[in-house]
């Protein structure tokens, strides 16, 4: 088993107006040691399912009508407010967005480090504040010492998003959620963020869930790859080879939309024409049938069944491509002609 | 194609809130910046946040006032106008903005938001501005059976085209853009800059957009200057920008780009630290603290002395290294 595993999760959003069904069937694993990529638009459930995996959804309005996420062989769904307080900092750690708002402002960054430590861990302020500083060194800190009796505000952007990626990595957590770190940065400074989170990857070999809108970034630090839409995953596999070859017309739709440095420009860019539905009711059939191009009878009825595929004849077939679609052969075919699927047998997850 | 917009050593410097126990200062947010746009041409400018980039595009605006320089629209020079000299350069000059929630007035229907410009600036008749409306809304990708809604039933990237709509009815020569496709996702950003394209070539626009993102830039733009620290460090037509970047800067920004198709294969050479305050920009050329190429150049000129002007073509930039001696970057 997976040292992550979410299974089959489902949540609703019910407010007095309407119900939004917010994440339907979300399945994935992360192994330990490795980073997977969460990526989709804005509203497809991604930030959803990464407060999901922190317990941080609140209720009401959320409603989990069943679902699992289990971290290493604990379910935190079953768990209850003081066993997750427990749970949160210590084994799953959060890299927010914004660094700005996610530090008290009143508050040195020593005071904030050292509370995670003397809470979690019982420390005594001397040892709390020694482990922080090595924290903030490890993130890149040359003044480590010094940067304790810092404000917040004291910090630039960079450097806070450094210190907060010190402060959740300050108990070993075995899961790292990072939602969207670096959307705030420079182009310059998330370059160098993603190279932290490759170096202390490799150190610390936690799993770690990448949340992110932007393809490119996932390209740089991520093994694998789940694309979200409408709450579902609808393609997961590893990194290089999505980006080789999309199954789904919507992960194929996304990287031929992204303006990149390296294609003929004189074309122009191919958007996907409408916008992402707002989840109002769940769909019988699949979620972007309305937009998209490849779209026939079965699509508008039933569910596409998020399959695992290979390769005719080459040994990708044992990397666990899933899509859940049921033209991927077509989506495949306009992309590369050569290219041979099948529907792979074998039940179950990832392949050993 | 003639000047439309000649900016000519510009400088906007604001003075910084006191601090206890700290000495009175100036943030120089743009600091001596020359760019030069045509008829119907589109220019990106770049540059990592607190370059000047939006400063710039506020004092086009006329939003703030320039401290020094010259800023001349068509030969008319629009520096020391009061707002009643102003008046007729603001229909000539648009400006869409970043956030599509914050630029539009929630208690507007469309078409109000599309006919108030026109009412102001006293462009046609009554009846002729609602046709005008409707048929930018129809231009911009909108049913105009919409124009009775108010904003909020419109999504982000709905918002972007009635802002767009709403700075072309007054026929501008210019249009600025002040990360118009930042807040949108990638599908809905297509979007939005291939109807940029089609508005420059129906309407002759020209465009100075502002974006972080230079993908995007070079999807829209001829020409691009790129700023650092409120100093534009080169300026190039497109393809000899992101094919050949001449100024360390240049090349480290495009090396920061993440991309799905290099990320494998070779690590970006990546730039240390962040850009200084620009209350106290560092003496010779800005850059210097940060470059990669500075051990290049002798007796440390980079830290002591201004960096020349150099040009090679349609290209100029400015850089104490003297050019071919620099490592591919």
């Amino acid at each position: 088993m997976a040292l992550v595993e979410v299974r089959n999760l489902w949540v609703d959003f019910e407010t007095p107006e309407a119900t939004v069904h917010a994440l339907d069937e979300v399945t994935f694993s992360i192994e330990r040691g490795r980073t997977l990529g969460l990526v989709g638009e804005s509203g497809c459930g991604k930030s959803v399912t990464a407060r999901a995996m922190l317990g941080l959804l609140r209720s009401p309005p959320a409603v989990v009508r069943t679902g699992q996420v289990v971290v290493d062989g604990r379910d935190l769904m079953a768990m209850g407010e003081a066993e997750l307080r427990g749970v949160r900092g210590r084994e799953v750690a959060l890299v927010p967005q914004d660094p700005t708002t996610a530090f008290h402002p009143l508050l040195t960054v020593g005071r904030q480090l050292t509370e995670v430590l003397e809470v979690h861990e019982g420390l005594r302020r001397r040892a709390a504040d020694d482990r922080a500083a090595a924290a903030l060194a490890e993130v890149g800190f040359g003044d480590a010492r010094d940067v304790l009796h810092r404000y917040p505000h004291e910090l630039s952007g960079g450097m806070r998003q450094r210190a907060m990626i010190a402060m959740a990595l300050l108990c070993r957590p075995k899961l790292l959620i990072a939602d969207e770190p670096t959307t705030a940065l420079d182009v310059t400074l998330q370059a160098q963020i993603l190279r932290l989170f490759r170096e202390l990857q490799d150190r610390h070999g936690s799993a770690v869930l990448f949340v992110t809108h932007d393809l490119g970034v996932a390209a740089e630090v991520c093994d694998d790859v789940a694309v979200m839409y409408a709450g579902r995953i609808v393609e997961s596999a590893p990194t290089r080879e999505l980006f080789a070859l999309a199954l789904h017309p919507f992960t194929r739709g996304l990287l031929r939309a992204r303006p990149r440095l390296d294609a003929p420009v004189d074309q122009g860019l191919a958007p996907i024409p409408g916008r992402h539905p707002e989840l109002l009711e769940r769909p019988p059939g699949c979620p972007f049938v309305e937009r998209c191009e490849f779209a026939l009878g079965p699509c508008h009825d039933q569910r596409p069944p998020f399959e695992l595929w290979s390769l005719a004849g080459t040994a990708r077939a044992l990397h666990g491509r899933r899509v859940a679609c049921f033209e991927a052969r077509q989506v495949a075919a306009a992309q590369d002609p050569a290219v041979e699927l099948r529907p792979q047998s074998a039940p179950g997850g990832r392949p050993a | 194609m003639s000047a439309l917009l000649e900016i000519r050593d510009l400088a906007v410097h604001f003075p910084r809130p006191r601090r206890w126990r700290e000495p009175p200062a100036v943030v120089r947010a743009v600091d001596g910046v020359d760019l030069d746009l045509r008829r119907g041409e589109s220019l990106g400018l770049v540059g990592e946040s607190g370059s000047g980039k939006s400063t710039i595009a506020r004092t086009l605006v006329g939003l703030q006032r320039a401290t020094a320089g010259s800023i001349r629209l068509d030969g008319s020079e629009l520096t020391g106008l009061d707002a009643r000299g102003w008046f007729p350069f603001r229909r000539r000059v648009q400006m869409v903005f970043q956030d599509p929630y914050g630029s539009l007035d929630p208690r507007q229907t469309v078409l109000s938001i599309l006919t108030e410009p026109m009412e102001i600036h006293a462009l046609r008749k009554p009846r002729e501005r609602r046709l005008h409306a409707l048929e930018l809304l129809e231009a911009v990708g909108l049913n105009p059976h919409y124009a009775n809604r108010y904003p909020h039933e419109f999504s982000g990237g709905q918002r972007q085209r009635i802002a767009i709509a709403r700075a072309l009815t007054v026929h501008p020569e210019l249009v600025i853009c002040d990360e118009p496709v930042s807040a949108l996702d990638v599908s809905v950003q297509a979007q939005v800059l291939n109807l940029l394209r089609e508005l420059q070539e129906r309407y002759d626009i020209a465009y100075l957009f502002i974006s972080h993102d230079l993908a995007v830039v070079r999807s829209l733009c001829q020409r691009v200057s790129v700023l650092y620290l409120g100093r534009v460090v080169e300026s190039a037509p497109r393809d000899e920008i992101f094919e050949a970047p001449r100024h360390p800067y240049t090349q480290a920004l495009i090396a920061a780009v993440p991309d799905p198709t290099r990320a494998a294969a070779h690590p970006p050479v990546l730039l240390e630290g962040e850009p200084p305050s620009p209350t106290r920009p560092p003496p010779g050329c800005r850059f210097h603290p940060r470059c990669p190429a500075r051990a290049l150049v002798p007796d440390d000129r980079c830290a002591r002395e201004e960096p020349p002007l150099r040009t090679d073509g349609a290209a100029r930039w400015t850089c104490h290294l003297e050019p071919g001696s620099a490592p591919e970057a």
